[in-house]
């Protein structure tokens, strides 16, 4: 793992705080079936929320940007709320499956939490 | 070095602690040969008349005193400008000069004589106000030369004062490329808010506010200089209250005000569109409504730029939701105007009248004003959105 990828490794775990804090298990990333070189990857979930989010490590920009465009359009496609979020070299996604853009589902608030957390601040 | 020292090419520093007289020189532009002359013009315009003539004369060509050129720069502009058999190749210098001037051939144009004045400036403590007469002429491509430059960078940080130094970031226009993040240039950014916003932000660019001339992408020590200068509070690194490692980017509020400092590997493109914002804004939102609310107004206003430019952005989603819900309510126009040009009262009013539409008193109403603000600033974002519905 280069510098690069392990610093923002290291961010990602503070931005997430991925265990007693957060309430977030380790899970299975996602399979991503994209050909870009991921240097690593990681999935967590809220079973309470049903939600599941994965993190990728992608270094180019504009790879980057546009496995975030495929995963947007791919959860336009099937309905599912997909939050898309991009913080250094890494490409956060989360999903709420089973509800809808416009609910306020626990589910959905626990994304956008997560997302915000994920952006850190600005 | 310091301004004592002397040149081992034994060029006197100071020709008074020499015992010999003052040698006046005539003005070296006028004493060279028309390609001397004109490079040395160049250079004025490069580093300002004052820098290059202050080092000439530090090299001793004349009785002028003070100034902390060091040797090697002393000696490579002086053997340039008055004479020498090679044109020097960066701050190292050249051969060595006679020290009498007169017409010369320059084989080359001396490549860093900008940076050299520069280096000249930052060399001891001092001032922005004292540095800035050496790059204030220069373009931002030459300024590139200089903050490329590790060396000159860490003579900065240790020379400069923390808000000095961050001025001279900006007004160097250090953007940092090459990490991991493709981050929109301040010009892109101007551009694209006066574009998709133009029908708010007329007052605003009246009001001189603008990304350019006001921002700086920095890593390494020059970010973590800039950080703590703006959060003092949150010093020691690594402690407790410490948020350096998770913040990509903020807009100062100690002097320099109004600065956007962007870390070069961290946020989006989108982050630059987003701080640039902020200097938009009129601060009667954030002064009223507090952070987080103006935090919302700023999201939603920067994912319609980021949008139109198919920019991928994440953040404040709480924020963004709940505004989105009084954006629906009282309409973009309202919002943005309070937001650019401190319309508070007619963002509250707007929002009273859509209570009242809805069945509340007019008392009613504006208790619900009073709420909406205080569950942003509380983030009972469910509360918020409820007031909508």
């Amino acid at each position: 793992m280069s510098d690069l990828a392990r610093t923002d490794r290291l961010l990602l775990d503070r931005l997430l705080r991925t265990t007693e804090d957060n309430g977030l298990t380790a899970a299975a990333p996602e399979d991503l079936k994209f050909g870009a070189p991921v240097e690593w990857s990681a999935g967590y979930e809220d079973l309470a929320c049903g939600v599941h989010l994965t993190v990728v490590f992608i270094r180019d920009p504009d790879q980057r940007a546009t496995e975030a465009k495929r995963l947007r359009s791919e959860a336009a496609a099937s309905g599912t709320v997909v939050l898309v979020g991009m913080n250094g070299g890494m490409l956060f996604h989360g999903r709420a499956p089973g509800t809808s853009a416009d609910e306020d589902t626990p589910g959905v608030e626990r994304l956008r939490d997560l997302a915000t957390r994920f952006a850190g601040r600005e | 070095m310091t301004a004592r020292e002397r040149s081992p090419t034994n060029v006197p520093a100071d020709t008074r602690a020499t015992g010999r007289p003052p040698v006046k020189v005539p003005s070296p532009v006028t004493t060279l040969a028309p390609p001397a002359q004109a490079e040395l013009l160049r250079l004025q315009r490069l580093a300002g008349n004052r820098a290059v003539t202050h080092l000439a004369h530090r090299s001793g060509a004349s009785e002028c005193d003070g100034g902390v050129a060091p040797v090697a720069v002393q000696r490579g502009l002086f053997d340039w400008i008055f004479g020498s058999k090679k044109a020097p190749a960066g701050n190292a210098g050249g051969g060595a000069g006679d020290g009498r001037g007169g017409a010369v051939a320059v084989a080359a144009p001396p490549q860093d004589m900008l940076k050299a004045a520069f280096d000249a400036a930052v060399s001891a403590p001092t001032t922005i106000a004292a540095v800035r007469p050496s790059y204030e002429r220069a373009s931002l491509d030459d300024r590139k030369r200089i903050w490329q430059d590790d060396a000159l960078m860490g003579k900065c940080r240790a020379n400069l004062s923390d808000p000095d130094f961050t001025k001279l970031v900006v007004e160097l226009g250090v953007m940092r490329t090459g990490g991991v993040v493709a981050h929109t240039s301040a010009k892109e950014a101007d551009d694209a808010i006066r574009d998709k916003l133009k029908r708010h932000v007329g007052d605003a660019v009246k009001a001189g506010r603008a990304v350019q001339g006001s921002m700086a992408v920095l890593d390494g020590d020059d970010w973590v200089k800039s950080y703590y200068h703006e959060f003092p509070n949150e010093l020691p690194r690594g402690g407790p209250t410490d948020d350096e490692p998770t913040t990509r980017a903020f807009t100062t509020t100690n002097p320099p005000v109004n600065v956007i400092i962007v870390h070069k590997d961290r946020g989006n493109p989108g982050t630059v569109v987003h701080e640039g914002m902020h200097l938009y804004q009129n601060d009667a939102v954030l002064n009223t409504c507090g952070n987080d609310f103006n935090e919302g107004i700023t999201e939603l206003l920067t994912r319609k730029v980021t949008g139109a430019l198919g920019i991928e952005r994440d953040g404040y989603e709480n924020n963004l939701s709940a505004m989105r819900a009084l954006k629906a309510a009282v309409g973009e126009g309202v919002l943005a105007d309070a937001y650019f040009n401190g319309s508070v009262e007619a963002l509250e009013d707007a929002f009273v009248a859509y209570r009242m539409a809805k069945g509340d008193d007019k008392a009613a109403a504006k208790r619900a004003w009073r709420a909406l603000v205080d569950h942003f600033n509380n983030e009972h974002w469910r509360k918020a959105k409820g007031l909508f519905r």
